[in-house]
């Protein structure tokens, strides 16, 4: 099971078409993430949306490559930072309410973000800023826990992973001619 | 008969709550929930209805002008409920701690 | 008669089905993953219950009209304004973003520990895995 697994783990997961195409596509799926994300005041979408569709970029790379130049283009530690500044982005902006008098995320009696007229880009105040740090919480999050669930590893400190166990079919037995 | 036995009582099941469904106002008509207090007409001719204020007739009129949004649903979810979008982000952070520590990626 | 009264409910008629092929997933199906599976499903059914529940017909999406701009139209705005035209209703949708998000949670943390549960048991069969007992 573990040779199996071990002479797998520099293999890449699916055939030189795909590969091509995930590569050209991740910055324009990227790119409409980002568009997402910042026109979310002004037509469907907003944070959570490009998020999950930037973190979609990314999995579709790691799942064309494999784990291992999915994980190089996003260390772990960059997720967790972006996970949490996109958090602390959202606490900032309330907090900017509280610090010239009004209430937790004030939006147009504080007038401290800019406020266009409605259908510019840097209009509607706050909620542009709280969008690119919700967009950036949930790419960062989405993204982690897809590599967290693909870089598990059976723990060996279980009591029943010391035995045999049947078989594990991983991300990895998934080759171009199917399901081993 | 053992086999079947879940499908047929699902199939009641779906029947029953269809005939509860029946007494549903039909899909597209202004008089739902949000539009309780709207005063007449059937679908066709709901231009010239009347509508009263509910929570959604003012976030419709109101919220462009009181957030500078023109996404509705936008200024909703960012404005007039930013506590609850900003512990909804708060819930998928804490899933993905929860995630981590039962999992553990461990560094070697 | 009927048939017009069937066809103007159809979308809460397939939430009614879909609901139910969840619930015979997440009760009858013995493996965890499907019982997942289930759930997602019953969650999907609720989504378009409440965003069915939305729809005016006819009625303009909410953000087409708002604000001075080359996509607004300023006559349906008039008329909005007015009252006398009935806007899709927003806060399902803004209530939907809310309950997919919190169904993502649960749907990766109760995926994590049906992975613990494989490792220490060997199965993801909930008859083996009460008949194994620790």
């Amino acid at each position: 099971m573990s040779g199996q697994k071990d002479k797998k783990e520099s293999e890449y997961w699916s055939g030189i078409v795909i590969q091509l195409v995930s590569r050209i596509m991740c910055p324009f799926i990227i790119m409409f993430g980002i568009y997402l994300i910042t026109h979310g005041h002004l037509t469907p979408g907003g944070g959570f949306q490009g998020g999950v569709t930037i973190a979609a970029s990314f999995i579709l790379f790691a799942l064309a490559f494999n784990k291992k130049e999915g994980r190089q283009m996003v260390p772990s530690f960059w997720l967790k930072c972006g996970a949490s500044g996109g958090i602390l982005i959202y606490i900032g902006v309330g907090l900017a309410g509280i610090l010239l008098g009004y209430n937790f995320l004030a939006n147009k009696v504080a007038g401290i973000f800019p406020r266009g007229l409605p259908g510019e880009l840097l209009s509607s105040g706050s909620i542009f800023w709280i969008n690119i740090g919700v967009g950036l919480a949930v790419a960062s999050i989405f993204t982690d826990l897809f590599f967290s669930f693909l870089e598990e590893r059976p723990d060996e400190t279980c009591l029943k992973t010391k035995q045999e166990l049947p078989y594990r079919r991983r991300w990895s037995d998934v080759d171009r001619n199917g399901l081993k | 008969m053992k086999k079947f036995l879940p499908a047929i009582l699902f199939t009641v099941f779906a029947f029953s709550m269809i005939i509860v469904i029946m007494g549903f106002n039909p899909i597209g008509d202004p008089h739902l929930p949000g539009y309780a207090d709207f005063v007449s007409s059937p679908i066709s001719k709901h231009q010239v209805v009347k509508q009263a204020d509910s929570i959604a007739l003012h976030y419709n009129r109101h919220a462009c002008s009181d957030t500078g949004a023109m996404d509705i649903i936008a200024a909703i979810i960012f404005d007039y409920r930013g506590y609850d979008t900003l512990f909804e982000t708060t819930v998928l952070f804490t899933a993905l701690i929860g995630v981590l520590s039962i999992i553990g990626v461990k560094e070697s | 008669m009927l048939i017009e009264t069937v066809l103007s409910r159809i979308d809460y008629i397939v939430t009614v089905i879909l609901f139910c092929i969840g619930l015979y997933a997440l009760i009858i199906k013995p493996n965890l993953i499907k019982k997942l599976i289930g759930m997602n499903v019953i969650e999907t059914s609720v989504y378009l219950f409440f965003i069915a529940s939305a729809d005016v017909r006819l009625g303009p999406a909410s953000w087409q009209w708002a604000g001075p701009s080359e996509i607004a139209d300023a006559a349906q705005a008039a008329r909005v304004a007015a009252g006398q035209v009935a806007l899709v209703n927003p806060i399902p949708s803004a209530l939907i973003l809310t309950a997919i998000v919190v169904s993502i949670s649960v749907t990766a943390i109760s995926l994590a520990l049906s992975i613990k549960i494989y490792e220490h048991y060997g199965t993801l069969d909930t008859r083996k895995i009460m008949r194994l007992k620790g």
